[in-house]
């Protein structure tokens, strides 16, 4: 087994380190999020999110984005705005944004996770 | 030992919630049984013995038969039940598509196994497995394609048509479903527009794709959701297709009691599966499985395929 950590936790830190100081609001957009994005698809909630134009809606979108824009860039501390990942993501090939909507999904279950810790 | 085998294809007809009890951290609070290593929906056979149990049972409170075939209520130490239920296990899944509405989507696993089922219950089938490369998909019908690329939900495919998909299609559609007229349109949607997706991407949907549904509380004084009382429940999709192989010994009965007029492994599977005296048969007939019934969950109609002797 490696010594360095698994994608798993470095999605477990990223999600800690966000949750951190969020409202109830937010709490309660990251619990419905999965669901969200399984019955209407990644892009429409991300665009939703945008639309919603509240604090807790832009700090979900953000957390996500800038998850993802880390994930596909291999690096760290990345910070995309939505116009630029909406662009990258209308643009990407299938399988890409399958990944992508599976990575979304992944970074959830922790963010929804946490994010009721702090409550 | 088990000397009777059957499968019944259990057809979904409306969400089923096959709930696990469990969820810690997951993607949604109430998720539906999945296996372990390919994370596929799959029905415990507890549950489907229950199901089917209690489905006899409502329609003959005052049966002796119950424990004959299911083994006693309450002392299950007295004797063993001459049936046994495998856990159901995934055939075909339904997956949005614009062209058609939906597609029953399947993958080379979920048919390799079903043939290895089929072939323990005595059932050869001469249908081939067609091959897939990753990305690519196999279809029958032309008209599901847009711009020669098939779109399932958000995503765009390769499609290729396959004859040999055809006869697993014509199968399915035979065996799968009832014989009624009532679904001879189902019938001809799975032999028309039954998709081969890779292993892999068959997994995306079936992840991924599942009915998830917010319940709230109502408040009584105020009439609107109590925030505290939000979950989200996840359920199989009506359509969705799975299996369950059922095997019959002969009867068992308590030490010490005679053994004169026990049934043969034969006569129990025959008792199940036909109609008798109070009951009806399990072929074509709609059972209620899992959770939430009084709100419509759970409804699946069962059709029984093999049969033969070891």
């Amino acid at each position: 087994m490696s010594k360095l950590p698994s994608l798993d936790q470095k999605r477990a830190a990223y999600a800690w380190q966000q949750v951190q100081g969020q409202s109830d609001d937010y709490t309660k957009l990251a619990k419905g999020a999965p669901a969200l994005i399984m019955s209407n698809g990644l892009m429409q909630t991300l665009a939703f999110y945008q639309d919603k134009n509240k604090p807790h809606h832009h700090a979900l979108n953000k957390h996500i984005i800038d998850w993802l824009a880390a994930y596909f860039t291999h690096q760290e501390n990345v910070s995309v705005p939505f116009d630029k990942m909406m662009g990258v993501l209308l643009k990407t090939d299938s399988q890409k944004y399958r990944k992508a909507t599976e990575e979304t999904l992944a970074l959830l279950r922790w963010i929804r996770q946490f994010a009721a810790i702090n409550q | 030992m088990f000397q009777e085998t059957r499968i019944a294809f259990l057809y979904c007809v409306s969400p089923v919630h096959m709930g696990t009890g469990t969820a810690v951290g997951g993607l949604i609070d109430n998720p539906i049984q999945r296996e372990r290593h390919t994370e596929y929906p799959m029905m415990a056979g507890s549950g489907i013995k229950g199901a089917i149990r209690h489905d006899y049972w409502a329609q003959d409170k005052s049966s002796k038969l119950l424990n004959r075939l299911f083994g006693p209520e309450n002392d299950a130490s007295e004797h063993a039940g001459a049936l046994s239920f495998s856990d159901g296990q995934l055939a075909a899944f339904p997956v949005r598509c614009p062209k058609a509405g939906y597609v029953y989507a399947t993958s080379p696993l979920l048919l390799a196994r079903l043939k290895r089922q089929l072939a323990l219950a005595k059932t050869q089938v001469d249908w081939v497995i067609p091959n897939l490369e990753s990305g690519k998909c196999r279809i029958i019908n032309p008209d599901l394609m847009t711009d020669s690329k098939l779109a399932l939900e958000a995503y765009e495919l390769e499609p290729q048509i396959d004859p040999a998909l055809k006869q697993v299609a014509e199968w399915l559609a035979a065996n799968a479903l009832p014989e009624s007229d009532d679904f001879a349109y189902f019938r001809k949607k799975l032999a028309d527009d039954l998709v081969l997706l890779s292993d892999d991407e068959l997994h995306y949907f079936v992840v991924n794709s599942t009915v998830v549904e917010p319940h709230v509380r109502i408040d009584d004084i105020s009439g609107t959701a109590d925030g505290g009382a939000l979950f989200y429940t996840e359920n199989l999709p009506p359509e969705s297709i799975l299996f369950t192989v059922i095997m019959a010994s002969q009867e068992r009965y308590r030490r010490g009691d005679s053994a004169e007029n026990r049934m043969d492994a034969t006569q129990i599977i025959n008792t199940l599966v036909n109609d008798g005296e109070n009951w009806q048969a399990l072929q074509g007939r709609m059972v209620q499985f899992g959770g939430d019934a009084s709100t419509g969950r759970g409804q699946i109609v069962c059709s029984i395929v093999g049969g033969g002797h070891e």
